[in-house]
């Protein structure tokens, strides 16, 4: 079902009608010359990949999103509330909110850095909340909170400025909320939590599917791009090795790398790209890593299902958006109810990211429906099963014509002195009709995402 | 302005940069003087002029010798060194303009479509034009940033290295070392400049090729650290 239309979209197309159509190739080709890229490794091979743009974008009215704004800052504050928990007292385990067991499973959660405060006490310094539009309810709903590395926030910024250069009248006659002030939000949080130095970005390197965004943040925030061997650490302080000889002190790592591969003393011993004895630092207090060490036991997709819980728990309010119906099939009576209605669920494996790991019900055959229920018997812990969300599908410009597909939203929070939440955010549209799986690594597309207010 | 810190691999990036787009440009114009020479003068001067660059290429006419020149399997192919000068404007694209970074994978897009295609005369003038555009729009920057200068001191380099093995100029060489030594110096106060008082080839190329190793002090800065570490350790 497409999402019915607004008195801001309906501008939109009022507007639409009027313009040159023929310039929505500049799009494709401007993504191309400059190399705005998604890039996939597939059998074994590196292929850079234009990341596919749809040019009617997503409004959203500004009341909504102030909602929505509102929702999410709550949703951010209670998450790093938690992991500042968990890596501390763990009061939340001990008052029975969230069983111990949950924690300590979790694949994210590091109990070597139990102890370790980060500076201002900040986590969770940039957040990718995902969230799609239930067509019965209206109601945004929550589907993903990621704390880690979350990507993707170059691709609206870049192809605004595109289309503002193409589709001039679209800026000049509705009131659109700016996006340009985020490399300055990035920049503050940076600084906010600096420890006395530069502030650098941490790329795996070139052939990471997200490096155009690596090396547009450090564009944009002015912090210098940093692979892990340009890197050092000397008694406990980071230092940048400049080309003339020179160590600069380092105070802020935005990283854009999992924690497994930071440090080959503290994690995988077999990292190339991570900063030998850089953990040491951070235990010391001598710099800040953004996001924080460890944040993976938060955006476990088995923790998702306490967020509201945390929510009341921290912050002493009710949750202003909700999460997906979820199960838990660690509990008894939510595993009888998983696996008598299986068919109808989505399963997912809680290990698994990027669109892997999910299970429609109903799409299953006989044989991989049981193969999946025998997996949950075997470790409940390792899977949350969802109700199917009907969420809206958006127009898209494909095949000559408009289609609908379905589409979320990934809003971009900055944990600094203050949290914001950019006003827009990525969109991400499935290139098949019917389609759920939007994400970027599944050959979805995207689209930019307009906050109007008429 | 504030200028952001530059590391030993983006350096080294900016520089070869800035070289493989110097010799791509002065190959294509080798390649013009090449063109006329192998149509009714001097067939074979195109073989021994990549001779000179321990290159063998082969070809049956003019034409075919552009062919070559653009697209053959060797490293001094203006194919192969596109490539490699985008891999390293990618690595560094942040310190980079945009408009130089976009019209550089324009040139390598072109070259992918259209390899093993005739190459024209007006084709190679393109390509000419392009590289020229994407040198020039550093120069046009208010701030003469340090990956300007590391971008200037590989064209150079390369210059010099090109004038060398071609033409044994060496003379040429040193009317213009004055330049590259300010930039090797203003990107490195420790910088001592280079002179070149040999008519030796392969000397006169490892002077002129040590340079960047006079300005990226990387040993150094690897040795110190190693040193403390292991006083520290110890």
């Amino acid at each position: 079902m497409t999402e019915p239309i607004t008195p801001e979209l309906q501008k939109f197309y009022d507007i639409f009608d009027g313009v040159d159509q023929s310039k929505v190739s500049e799009f494709k080709d401007f993504l191309e010359t400059n190399a705005v890229n998604f890039n996939l490794f597939k059998e074994g091979n590196f292929i850079e990949r234009s990341f596919p743009f749809d040019m009617i974008p997503r409004i959203i009215p500004k009341k909504e999103f102030d909602h929505l704004q509102a929702g999410i800052v709550q949703r951010v504050r209670a998450l790093n509330a938690f992991l500042n928990d968990i890596y501390t007292e763990q009061k939340i385990v001990q008052d029975g909110i969230v069983p111990k067991e949950y924690i300590d499973s979790a694949t994210g959660y590091l109990p070597a850095f139990a102890g370790v405060v980060p500076p201002k006490g900040i986590r969770t310094h940039i957040s990718g909340i995902d969230l799609v539009k239930d067509t019965v309810s209206g109601e945004w709903v929550i589907l993903e909170d990621n704390l880690r590395v979350p990507s993707g926030v170059s691709y609206p910024l870049t192809i605004r400025r595109a289309f503002r250069h193409t589709y001039p009248e679209f800026f000049e006659q509705m009131n659109i909320s700016k996006l340009r002030q985020y490399g300055t939000q990035l920049k503050e949080a940076m600084d906010y939590v600096n420890t006395g130095g530069l502030n650098v970005v941490l790329t795996p390197g070139r052939y990471n599917s997200a490096f155009y965004e690596h090396s547009y943040l450090a564009k944009i925030t002015g912090a210098t791009l940093v692979s892990g061997d340009d890197l050092v650490v000397e008694n406990e302080v980071v230092y940048l090795r400049s080309y003339d000889g020179e160590r600069l002190r380092v105070g802020a790592i935005y990283r854009r790398l999992d924690d497994d591969f930071l440090d080959p003393e503290a994690f995988d011993e077999e990292s190339l790209i991570g900063v030998p004895h850089l953990m040491r630092a951070y235990r010391a207090g001598n710099v800040a890593v953004m996001n924080g060490i460890g944040n993976g036991v938060a955006d476990d997709k088995g923790i998702y299902y306490f967020v509201p819980e945390m929510i009341r728990y921290y912050l002493k309010e009710e949750p202003i958006l909700s999460n997906a119906p979820t199960y838990l099939p660690y509990y008894e009576k939510d595993r009888e109810y998983v696996l008598a209605n299986i068919d109808k669920l989505v399963i997912k494996d809680v290990a698994e990211a990027g669109g892997y790991g999910v299970l429609f019900g109903n799409r299953l055959t006989p044989e991989q429906r049981a193969q999946i229920v025998a997996k949950i018997i075997e470790n409940p812990r390792r899977f949350i099963a969802q109700e199917v969300i009907e969420f809206y599908d958006l127009p898209c410009m494909l095949n000559g014509g408009i289609e609908p597909r379905k589409a979320d939203l990934r809003a971009y929070v900055i944990y600094g002195e203050a949290i914001t939440v950019s006003m827009g955010g990525l969109t991400r549209y499935a290139m098949e009709e019917g389609n759920y799986l939007v994400n970027s690594s599944q050959g979805g597309g995207f689209k930019d995402t307009w906050v109007v207010e008429l | 302005m504030m200028e952001t810190a530059i590391t030993v691999n983006a350096a080294r990036y900016l520089y070869w940069k800035g070289r493989y787009l110097q010799r791509a440009q002065t190959m294509l114009k080798e390649l013009m003087i090449g063109y006329d020479n192998v149509i009714d003068r001097n067939f074979d001067y195109g073989r021994h002029h990549y001779e000179k660059l321990d290159v063998v290429i082969d070809y049956v006419d003019a034409h075919d010798f552009l062919r070559q020149g653009v697209y053959g399997n060797h490293s001094s192919s203006i194919a192969s060194m596109i490539l490699i000068a985008r891999e390293n404007a990618i690595e560094t694209r942040n310190l980079l303009d945009e408009r130089g970074f976009a019209r550089l994978n324009l040139i390598h897009s072109r070259i992918l479509s259209e390899c093993g295609k005739v190459v024209t005369p007006r084709i190679l003038e393109d390509f000419i034009d392009d590289i020229a555009f994407i040198l020039g729009i550093f120069s046009s920057e208010l701030g003469r940033t340090k990956a300007y200068n590391f971008i200037r001191l590989g064209q150079y380099v390369e210059r010099f290295d090109l004038i060398l093995r071609l033409y044994e100029g060496f003379d040429l060489v040193n009317s213009e070392l004055d330049a590259m030594n300010t930039i090797a110096k203003r990107l490195n106060h420790n910088y001592q400049p280079s002179k070149i008082f040999t008519s030796d080839l392969a000397k006169g190329l490892a002077i002129v090729n040590g340079v960047i190793d006079k300005v990226i002090e990387e040993k150094a800065c690897i040795l110190e650290l190693t040193e403390k570490e292991s006083q520290t350790q110890g």
